[in-house]
């Protein structure tokens, strides 16, 4: 079956290349900046009419209605433990695909899409990434700033696991 | 890898496996019931064992487990195929009586069948676990050893060129058990001519059969040989026809099952055949080898035999090519291409409710044309030369009718074996009107009395009697479809014996019937005319009774001409029967099968006639119904808003006020104008009320304006109430798109129903001091398809609990009266908007007194609790996770875990489930479901600024209370409401909100509005700000995205675009009964 093998070697080099570099979606949260891997990012939309749910954390803001679909807002300010902050019209929500989920997270502004090479990435500092901040991958030294960057996949599922617990101590 | 390999990678391949899982599920659930059929049957007394009933079963389960075979073995699905092998040759050493069947070896076949179901769901998911089953090849191949039946080495039968031999001999034998199957149904006694080799060419089959030459490529690219289907030479192709006749009997609505599959086939099958044309790959002869067998199958599955022999002939010549490695000539490609058309026009035929007269004998001498040339350019002779040149009468390799269309005009040589092979009876006995007549019952003059009383007024009423060939199968079946097709006719008014006991019985000399119909009495005997009746005598009832012979005579002649004689009932019965009597010349004798030319038009116009058009269906990818399904959600939302939207403009313009106004001040100020005009004023007075007047004039004139507008505003007003009324059809179409879109999800619950036959023979076998039978009713009630698989865990839970807690032993029951045989009850039925589903045992039923101990054994309640509960509450503990009564474990229940799952699953179908019991006569579980899992209807309201939707299932009543109603009792706020004592709640007290300490004002203030809502037994008053109305609700899943909450059953769009909430009542309810503890009690 030679043309399915070299269906399978042609994907691989694509993936080498690909490994060499990625793109991110970066945002400003409190005074830091975060950046997202860009497959993650389904869109990025303004903030709406959230409805609230009860029996959640705090940093469940509630779920809003995207194209009739029905997906949750988390306030990632509070997620990270940050101040609560006044709503302004930078204020976006990222709606980020995650193991079949669909969620949206607030943010203070989204600022750009940037590739950067693999070899930019530093890991974090230990103090940083200390006990369950698994989801800090990394840091991005650019020109004038520090990316922070961010694993949603492992924040989404400790967020799962957070949930777990609390439904466990309230029950 | 091989090739064939690489086309699992493929859509096709996918779209077939697609295809077997369908076919393989029913192919299960006919093992499974045929075999719990054996597994009576070895339960009965041996002086009652009927062989010829267990012939029947032994021979369907064969075929279904060697149609399973070939299936898997097409699609290379080696584990399944080497296991149902097994299977089959189990049935098939029984069926040659060489196997004694007991209960071992039922159980034994349950097992693989059981083992054959999990590997058949594994590739559904690929993470499934491996399927072991060995252990039961070898304990299939030692009872077949023990036999004595030639096992060969069964265990591993894919190396050995010799085993392979004898798999294809074994198939080969079995293929023809399949080919004559059709016709064994029918006939008891085998139609001689059949045996006979009518042109000399059928004899030269078998020898065929076993003196082929092993296929020369077998082992092709693939290593793992695969069984090779039996050599059937399609020689004497147009003999093959002559014993072969679609079963009439086939009830037309199964027909829609061949049309759907055939459609579909035979497109993929043009396809195929036109890219492969320039030779074509072997895995695209696979293809079309497999399409072929589909369409085979189809057709035999509904009775259409002749079309099945001609997808039979396909299917081989495609395996010989496969097997030879040979490339599709374009002879042969020409050919099956001609036979696609004539099966086409057989479908189009039977797509208008005609079952159409074929040319399939040509097609198939046409294809065998082709085969054999094919077969010459390349030397391999498949036919011994001998028979190749045996005489055939239809020599010429294009049959002189292959015109270009379906031609109306057969070659009458086949016309008249068609006919003479109609019915069994014509090949069973001489068909000769004297020699029948003799055994024939006649129309007794009792007969025509009971008729008479039966009859309804003014419509022409006949009598018959239909006399059954001696010791015919099935007869009670044969009967009820006479009775069907009588009622196709007319009025059925007087049916001997009586419909519903024919289910029953075994042996039936003749039916008696009366029909009232307007029909011509032709249409009578043609409904008569079924395989299996030998005979029938129909006379009309001429009513006009008076005695005066010159009446009857003409009554007579008008029934012989018109079939219509009209027939008054109020006559002396006795009077009728003899004044009839003379009439007896009327009756006619009706062999029903006559061998004469004359027939064959009759019989043309009959099929056209009496069929009814068939009902076409069409298979629907689930995901896209759940689409449809979604988008007709989104339009009930619209329509919603569009609602809400016109709602609100007639209430922004509905003030028809401003118009007086205006009206008024124009008036006052034209009075003004007025004033000034009379002149009765004088000096500076004068000109400041010029100056006035002036200003007066202008304001007028705006204010004109001004009014001109409000004019138009009215036109708005109306164009308003336009608007409304086309809301409102939208409303309705929306609606009705709903209630379709819902309605292609619904199948019957039947199918899960009777997979509970076998869960409960297995409790009965498991324990041996137990009997229970299991009753099935209401099969026919549909459902939402995603409830019916939902609902099955549960259903098993409740019956498990049934037959092993409920109904007791024997002994126990005859002691206290009751059939020693235990009877659990399956029914459902639809009441209101809701699918009811009763599970009801006549069991030892629930002990209060023993639940009771067992919930403070268990601690949920401690003993005062328990003697304040009223006896509802008390069952009501049998929810409780971890609760059960069960003395011990048993291997099938008692681990406590069944009873809170099935409420949990039930309600997370937004269902209700309730428990009945009366001790000592048993328990009744009603399960409770809406019609719909998506759509909801529910009661709006506001609360704090967020609209939540509430059930409308679980509001019971809307009320507004004034403080002087409310009071608190033990620091709980409760009110009057008519009488009765409802305690409050704000939803704050059980719901925690983000941010908030859930502390915000919860006094009523006044008045306050409450919604109560019950769920059964208990009722809570909620304390809203605002009833906003009732709307039907898309239900979106919250865990779909997020996870599911405590007191959210999910969450809906609004016609604003904003999310709502959808309140779980019930578990509210439980919420603000134990605010910190396990939510199930209340005090």
């Amino acid at each position: 079956m030679p043309t399915f093998k070299r269906e399978i070697k042609g994907r691989e080099e694509h993936q080498r290349e690909a490994a060499a570099s990625i793109q991110l979606v970066s945002f400003r949260l409190a005074n830091e900046e975060y950046g997202i891997e860009i497959t993650k990012v389904q869109e990025i939309i303004l903030p709406g009419d959230i409805t609230r749910v009860p029996q959640t954390p705090d940093y469940i803001k509630g779920l809003i209605n995207l194209r009739n679909m029905v997906i949750p807002i988390i306030d990632l300010r509070l997620r990270f433990g940050l101040p609560e902050a006044e709503q302004t019209a930078d204020n976006r929500i990222m709606v980020i695909n995650t193991r079949g989920k669909t969620v949206g997270m607030v943010v203070d502004a989204v600022s750009e899409v940037l590739r950067i090479a693999k070899d930019q990435i530093a890991p974090p500092p230990p103090t940083v990434a200390g006990l369950g901040r698994e989801y800090l991958t990394g840091l991005v030294r650019l020109e004038h700033r520090l990316l922070i960057l961010l694993d949603v996949d492992c924040l989404l599922s400790e967020e799962e696991k957070a949930n777990m617990d609390a439904m466990e101590a309230s029950v | 890898m091989s090739e064939f390999d690489a086309a699992a990678h493929d859509e096709f391949y996918k779209s077939l496996l697609g295809d077997f899982l369908g076919e393989s599920e029913q192919l299960l659930v006919a093992l499974n019931e045929n075999l719990l059929q054996l597994d009576q049957w070895t339960r009965l007394p041996v002086e009652q064992r009927l062989q010829q009933s267990v012939d029947n079963l032994l021979r369907d389960l064969f075929r279904s487990s060697h149609s399973l075979k070939g299936l898997s073995n097409m699609l290379g699905l080696d584990e399944i195929e080497h296991l149902v092998y097994h299977i089959e040759k189990v049935f098939d050493a029984a069926r040659k009586g060489k196997l004694d069947f007991d209960g071992k070896i039922v159980e034994l076949l349950f097992e693989a069948i059981d083992r054959l179901s999990n590997l058949i769901d594994g590739l559904k998911d690929p993470d499934a676990p491996a399927v072991q089953y060995e252990e039961l090849l070898d304990r299939m191949g030692q009872l077949l050893r023990e036999a004595g039946t030639d096992t060969g080495d069964l265990s591993r039968p894919w190396h050995a060129e010799q085993v392979l031999r004898r798999i294809e001999t074994q198939i080969a034998h079995a293929l023809s058990g399949v080919e004559e199957s059709p016709a064994e149904r029918e006939t008891s006694s085998e139609t001689p001519r059949r045996n006979e080799p009518v042109f000399g060419a059928t004899a030269s089959v078998a020898v065929s059969r076993s003196d082929a030459p092993a296929p020369p490529a077998r082992d092709v690219a693939d290593d793992k040989p695969k069984v090779v289907m039996p050599k059937v030479v399609i020689s004497g192709v147009t003999d093959a026809f002559d014993g072969l006749v679609d079963d009439a009997d086939m009830s037309s609505r199964f027909i829609p099952i061949f049309i759907d599959e055939a459609d579909l086939a035979l497109d993929q099958l043009t396809n195929t055949l036109l890219e492969s044309e320039n030779g074509g790959s072997l895995s695209e002869l696979r293809s079309l080898m497999v399409i072929a067998h589909r369409i085979k199958g189809a057709a035999a599955s509904v009775g259409l035999t002749r079309s099945a022999k001609l997808a039979h002939f396909m299917e081989d010549l495609l395996q010989e090519l496969v097997e030879s490695e040979h490339t599709l000539s374009p002879d042969v490609a020409d050919a099956m291409l001609k036979c696609i058309d004539g099966l086409r026009g057989h479908v189009a035929g039977l797509k208008q409710g005609v079952i159409p007269s074929d040319r399939f004998p040509e097609l198939a001498a046409a294809l065998d044309e082709a085969r054999r040339k094919a077969a010459g350019d390349v030397s391999t002779p498949v036919v011994p030369a001998g028979e190749a040149s045996a005489p055939r009468p239809e020599p010429s390799p294009r049959p002189p009718h292959d015109g270009p269309a379906m031609d109306v005009a057969e070659p009458p040589g086949i016309h008249m074996a068609d006919e003479t092979n109609l019915g069994d009876a014509a090949a069973a006995q001489p068909v000769d009107g004297h020699a029948e007549e003799s055994m024939l019952v006649p129309i007794s003059g009792a007969l025509r009395r009971d008729v008479m009383a039966v009859a309804p007024i003014g419509i022409p009423l006949y009598v018959g009697v239909a006399t059954f060939q001696s010791n015919l199968a099935l007869v009670g079946l044969k009967a009820e479809l006479l009775y069907e097709k009588l009622s196709n006719v007319g009025n059925v008014c007087y049916f001997d014996p009586p419909i519903e006991r024919l289910d029953s019985i075994e042996r039936l000399n003749c039916i008696r019937f009366g029909l009232a119909t307007e029909r011509p009495e032709r249409q009578i005997h043609d409904a008569l005319k079924t395989a299996g009746v030998v005979g029938s005598v129909v006379e009309a009832l001429s009513a006009a009774v008076t005695g005066d012979a010159s009446r009857i005579e003409t009554a007579r002649k008008d029934a012989a001409a018109s079939g219509g004689v009209h027939h008054e009932a109020n006559l002396a019965e006795d009077s009728v029967a003899a004044a009839l009597s003379p009439e007896r010349g009327a009756a006619v004798m009706v062999p029903p099968t006559a061998p004469s030319k004359s027939c064959s038009k009759d019989r043309g116009s009959r099929s056209v006639e009496s069929t009814s058009k068939p009902t076409e269906t069409l298979r629907v990818d689930v995901d896209r119904l759940d689409q449809l399904m979604n988008l007709a959600g989104r339009l009930v939302v619209s329509k919603a808003r569009f609602a809400q939207i016109s709602d609100l403009q007639r209430t922004i313009l509905g003030n028809k006020r401003s118009s007086l106004a205006l009206k008024n001040v124009l008036e006052s100020l034209d009075r003004i104008a007025e004033l000034e005009n009379s002149g009765d004023h004088q000096g500076s007075f004068d000109a400041d009320i010029g100056s006035i007047s002036a200003q007066a004039r202008r304001i007028h004139g705006q204010l004109d304006a001004i009014r001109r507008e409000m004019e138009s505003f009215h036109k708005m007003h109306n164009s308003i109430n336009e608007l409304e009324e086309a809301v409102q059809q939208l409303d309705r179409v929306a609606d009705d798109i709903q209630k379709n879109v819902m309605e292609t999800r619904m199948v019957p619950i039947g199918p899960l129903f009777t997979r509970f036959h076998r869960v409960v023979r297995d409790i009965t076998r498991a324990s041996n001091d137990k009997t229970v039978r299991l009753e099935i009713h209401g099969e026919n009630t549909e459902l939402d398809k995603r409830m019916i698989d939902e609902l099955s865990d549960p259903l098993i839970h409740l019956v498990r609990n049934s037959a092993d807690h409920g109904i007791e032993p024997s002994e126990d029951r005859v002691r206290s009266g009751k059939p020693a045989e235990g009877t659990i009850t399956l029914d459902a039925f639809h009441r209101g908007n809701s699918v009811l589903i009763q599970i009801s045992d006549d069991g030892r039923g629930l002990e209060p007194n023993r639940i009771l101990d067992k919930a403070i054994e268990k601690g949920f309640i401690n003993s005062r609790d328990a003697e304040r509960m009223t006896p509802q509450q008390i069952l009501n503990l049998i929810w409780l996770p971890g609760f059960s009564t069960a003395g011990q474990v048993t291997e099938v229940s008692g681990r406590g875990v069944g009873m809170d799952i099935v409420r949990s699953r039930v309600e997370s179908l937004n269902g209700t489930v309730e428990l009945d019991s009366t001790p000592g006569r048993g328990v009744t579980v009603t399960i409770k479901l809406p019609l719909t899992l998506a759509i909801l209807p529910s009661l709006m309201v506001e609360l704090g600024g967020d609209v939540f939707a509430m059930p409308m299932e679980s509001v019971v009543e809307i009320v507004k209370v004034g403080s002087e109603d409310i009071a608190t009792v033990h620091g709980k706020m409760t009110a009057q409401v008519r009488g009765r004592v409802v305690s409050l709640l704000h939803l704050d007290e059980v719901f925690q909100w983000r941010g908030t300490m859930a502390s915000s004002d919860r006094s009523c203030p006044g008045q306050c509005t409450l919604v109560i809502v019950g769920d059964g037994e208990q009722e809570i008053g909620l304390v809203i700000d605002r009833v906003l109305g009732e709307e039907d609700v898309v239900i979106k899943s919250m865990a779909e995205n997020y996870k599911n909450v405590p007191g959210i059953s999910g969450a809906s769009v609004l016609g604003s675009g904003r999310v709502s909430l959808i309140l779980d009542l019930a578990a509210v309810i439980a919420m603000a009964a134990q605010p910190n503890q396990v939510p199930v009690l209340n005090a």
